[in-house]
């Protein structure tokens, strides 16, 4: 009997545990998932709404922010209007901090940071287009000395030099050896944890064969 | 085993038979369905997105008390607490939309902010720096926006009727007593700080805050960077001269320093000038500030700047008919320190010192005259924001004004006033409601010269009449001080008064402003006297008075054209005043009826070049024709002048290179600011003229910057 009661306590205490860790993993898959195959804006906010939900539930997690983040950036980037931009943009700001709270030394915090300035340009470019380029750069700089293995570093850089004219340090030459490298990372870039950022690969080849 | 299955099983039942359903819809306060909304119970997976209709429906195992929130981009957070009972529920819920700089009513009625951080910015320190017709000058950029005058051989700022003394300059809060280099007669003098060691200025062409006195028209208002963002170096080399700047940052620390040296001197022998130089203008300055993060929220800033300036002419005396030769010298420090913080979670604190001083040796005629100023202030301001509603502000500062004038002619005379002026103001902030912003302060300054407790009520509010529109109006009274040209003969003279009302209207839509502004402004107890310079104290009075009124209108647009910028300010003005040695009441000499400004601005994108175009006009101005009856009867031409500037980017051996073009009046119009008459009528009893006309008809300057 004492050991039944023994396995019976450490059975009701695990159920809950051990449910909690797979409920929280199972719903990130999934809405990461759907994030994937999201369409558009409608489909970005619906992912966003779902990664808040659990970030609130899940407060020491910094997926859940990063993830609720990610796609509000990515729906602003389609979203034609300035101010409902600049709305969406303060929000998913406000959720990368939450993240930045948690793991402020996260290399994939600062390439998100470096991703969300562009679209903040987008809203005023001739306004926004030099202070928030100087941000960007910064924010990629932090990003590679906290991991120089993070592939979405060169990849983002290299976007940005691509769209930079040569006389500013840009170009076509220029950016196409940081695909390069971003290719090879890429490829070696592996993260046991299955809720870790994997987005970029696609878009760096997809550059790749433009330049070649 | 068999009743570990039984606990089992019970839980699964459980599980089942807690599960309930929470539906209903969700609206904002006009009765629209908010789509996309998400809708949960706090702290657990549960909840959903609702529909086109506003409709939602979650299902949830959880039981006893909940809180369910709802949430949406643009809107509060709206939180209920449920009993969870296993029954089937269904809710209506309304959201309030959320108070942001966007969506809510905004005191705007006579402001023009200029940031880089605030959303609602008009103009940026950036486009302030591009404005071709103002080489650099933050007053040249705000002469492009409406309400101010363009009076070229002056070079500060008129506004809306006044006279150039009635603008105040603050930086960080303090004032900055000695804004403008000083001037020789004729030739337009232009502010001492450049416009990049601003993150923020501020405009505001009346009813401004009841933080701010001593004006009786305008303030500009100046905050500096914040930290630098990195370390740099720059050097640039001008066809007037040479600049070098560095910045250090450290993690919560920066050090910024630069010099100018500036001389006229190549600049006189490419372009042809009307001015007999003796000496060219020379021009050094010399800025250091330093920044340093206070804890969590504070922020410590110090600013330091030196200037000089020193030039020789003849001037052509034409109403005494004489050549004399003017020689001025000017030296000005300038130190401010300030620091901004949260005392706890409702009360911000602001605080500063700050010290001008300014030296001015001119000889005219071989007669010197030393003038001295000097202003120290101390100054504190506290924020409350227990609620999100209601903003109290109050605050006070402490002024003491030194000056002191050595003449010598035959013997030496010597002035000195010392003015001690200690002022307090509250002022409070209501957000009625996100439509609606009340403003709402008064100011109380007391003189130990004027002897006198001066109080300046100011009030403003603001309704926002659509998404992207809205009405505002202010009212205010204002005070100024004599200047000391008068106070040292008579120093029992009384403030100069003004009251403002300003009615305003915006359009702001993403990157497109349009404003329309009608104002009028009625002036009291100006300074009046028979004789300039007389020294017999009975010559001065109170007496005068004047009014302004008119209407003024902006419109700017960023998106219509890709890489274009736009603005086209245009002010039109009705004034006329009785002050100084006016014999009637009449047009002011700076006073133009209609003034206009077109900047534009255009990025090449694949050149990596920037160019910028502006038109400005300006109606006829009077002056006092002597051979006509009626005081200020005569009328000049009006004023045009088209300015450009071309500004390219590169990289040349890893450096950054700036080559940087601004041409003044390009088609080289012959621009008259107003006559000067002789003094005695020639034979045929007609009193001769000459016309004030600019120094140099046209003008280029050309700077190379790298930066390392």
């Amino acid at each position: 009997m004492k050991k039944i009661s023994l396995l019976l306590t450490i059975i009701l205490v695990s159920i809950p545990s051990f449910s909690q860790d797979n409920t929280y993993l199972s719903a990130m898959l999934n809405t990461i998932e759907l994030m994937d195959t999201a369409s558009g804006g409608d489909d970005y906010l619906q992912c966003a709404n779902q990664f808040e939900r659990i970030a609130t539930a899940e407060k020491s997690q910094w997926f859940p922010y990063y993830y609720a983040s990610y796609s509000l950036v990515l729906m602003s980037f389609d979203e034609p209007d300035g101010n409902q931009k600049d709305l969406l943009l303060d929000r998913a700001q406000l959720l990368l901090d939450s993240a930045f709270i948690i793991v402020p030394e996260e290399s994939e915090l600062h390439v998100l940071q470096a991703f969300l300035y562009p679209s903040r340009i987008l809203v005023d470019p001739m306004g926004r287009g030099m202070l928030y380029m100087e941000k960007m750069f910064a924010s990629l700089e932090t990003a590679k000395a906290l991991n120089p293995d993070n592939p979405r570093t060169y990849f983002l850089e290299g976007i940005n030099k691509l769209n930079l004219p040569p006389s500013m340090g840009g170009g076509p030459e220029v950016a196409k050896p940081l695909f390069i490298k971003a290719d090879a990372k890429f490829k070696t870039f592996h993260h046991e944890n299955p809720m870790w950022p994997d987005w970029g690969e696609d878009a760096n080849s997809a550059e790749l064969d433009k330049l070649q | 085993m068999r009743f570990i299955h039984i606990i089992l099983f019970l839980f699964l039942v459980m599980d089942v038979a807690a599960q309930q359903t929470i539906s209903g819809t969700i609206s904002d306060r006009k009765g629209n369905p908010v789509m996309n909304a998400n809708i949960y119970f706090e702290g657990s997976y549960d909840g959903t997105t609702s529909d086109a209709e506003g409709s939602f429906a979650l299902t949830t195992n959880l039981t006893g008390k909940q809180l369910l929130v709802a949430s949406f981009i643009g809107y509060q957070r709206y939180t209920r607490e449920l009993l969870l009972d296993r029954k089937d529920t269904a809710i209506v819920i309304v959201m309030k939309e959320q108070m942001s700089e966007i969506n809510e009513a905004a005191i705007t009625a006579g402001i023009f902010s200029a940031s880089d951080k605030k959303k609602s910015a008009t103009l940026t320190s950036f486009d302030i720096a591009t404005t071709a017709s103002a080489m650099g000058d933050i007053y040249g950029a705000y002469a492009t926006m409406p309400g101010s005058q363009k009076v070229g051989e002056e070079g500060m700022l008129f506004v809306r009727g006044g006279d150039s003394y009635e603008t105040k300059t603050y930086m960080d809060g303090m004032l900055v007593q000695s804004p403008f280099f000083s001037k020789m007669p004729d030739i337009p003098t232009r502010g001492r700080y450049s416009p990049l060691l601003f993150s923020e200025t501020l405009f505001s062409t009346g009813g401004y805050s009841a933080e701010f006195g001593q004006a009786l028209s305008s303030i500009v208002d100046l905050t500096t960077n914040d930290l630098e963002p990195d370390d740099k170096t720059s050097v640039s080399i001008m066809t007037v001269g040479a600049n070098a700047s560095m910045a250090r940052r450290w993690e919560n620390s920066s050090l910024a320093l630069s010099g100018l040296y500036a001389n006229n001197a190549l600049h006189h022998k490419l372009f042809k000038q009307t001015v007999d130089w003796i000496k060219d203008p020379v021009m050094g300055d010399g800025t250091l500030m330093y920044r340093k993060r206070v804890g969590e929220t504070g922020l410590l800033k110090a600013f330091c700047s030196y200037n000089y300036n020193a030039m020789q002419m003849n001037y052509d005396n034409f109403e005494e008919g004489t050549l004399d030769e003017i020689q001025m010298i000017n030296h000005t420090l300038y130190a401010n320190t300030s620091y901004t913080g949260e005392l706890d979670e409702k009360w911000l604190v602001r605080s500063g010192i700050a010290y001008n001083k300014n030296f001015e040796n001119i000889t005219y005629k071989g007669d010197p005259v030393h003038t001295t100023n000097s202003a120290s202030q101390f100054k504190l301001v506290l924020t409350n924001l227990t609620t999100k509603k209601m903003k109290i502000r109050m605050g006070g500062d402490v002024i003491l004004e030194q000056y002191g004038q050595q003449i010598k002619v035959d013997s030496t005379i010597r002035l000195d006033l010392t003015n001690l002026q200690p002022s307090l103001f509250l002022e409070s902030e209501l957000k009625l409601s996100s439509k609606f912003a009340l403003r709402m302060g008064a100011r109380a300054e007391y003189g130990s010269l004027l002897e006198k407790l001066d109080l300046s009520p100011r009030f403003s509010a603001a309704y926002k009449t659509g998404t992207h529109s809205q009405v505002s109006l202010a009212y205010g009274k204002f005070h100024q001080k004599p200047g000391y040209d008068y106070l040292k003969m008579a120093p029992w003279l009384t403030a100069e008064k003004s009251d403002h009302y300003i009615l305003n209207f915006q359009y702001k839509k993403n990157t497109r402003i349009f404003r329309i502004e009608a104002y009028m402004k009625q002036y009291n107890e100006l300074v009046k006297f028979s004789e300039q310079y007389s020294t017999d104290p009975s010559n001065y009075n109170n007496n005068g008075s004047g009014y302004a009124r008119g209407l003024d209108l902006f419109w700017r647009d960023r998106e219509t054209v890709k890489g274009l910028d736009y603005w086209i300010s245009y002010s039109y003005l009705d004034t006329k005043r009785d002050y100084k040695d006016y014999p009637a009441r009449a047009v002011p000499g700076y006073a133009s009826a209609h003034n206009l400004s077109l900047v534009c601005k255009y990025f090449f994108t694949r050149l990596n070049t920037f160019g910028g175009l502006t038109y400005s006009f300006a109606g006829p101005r009077p002056y006092d024709d002597k051979n006509s009856s009626e005081f200020m009867n005569g009328r000049t031409k009006a004023y045009n002048d088209i300015s450009m500037n071309i500004t390219y980017v590169t990289q040349l051996f890893k450096y950054d290179f700036i080559i940087h073009m601004n041409i003044t009046n390009l088609f080289g119009f012959k621009n008259v600011y107003g006559y000067n008459y002789s003094s005695t009528p020639g034979e045929d009893g007609i009193y001769a003229s000459q016309s004030i006309i600019p120094s140099i008809g046209r003008q280029a300057v050309l700077l190379v910057l790298i930066s390392f």
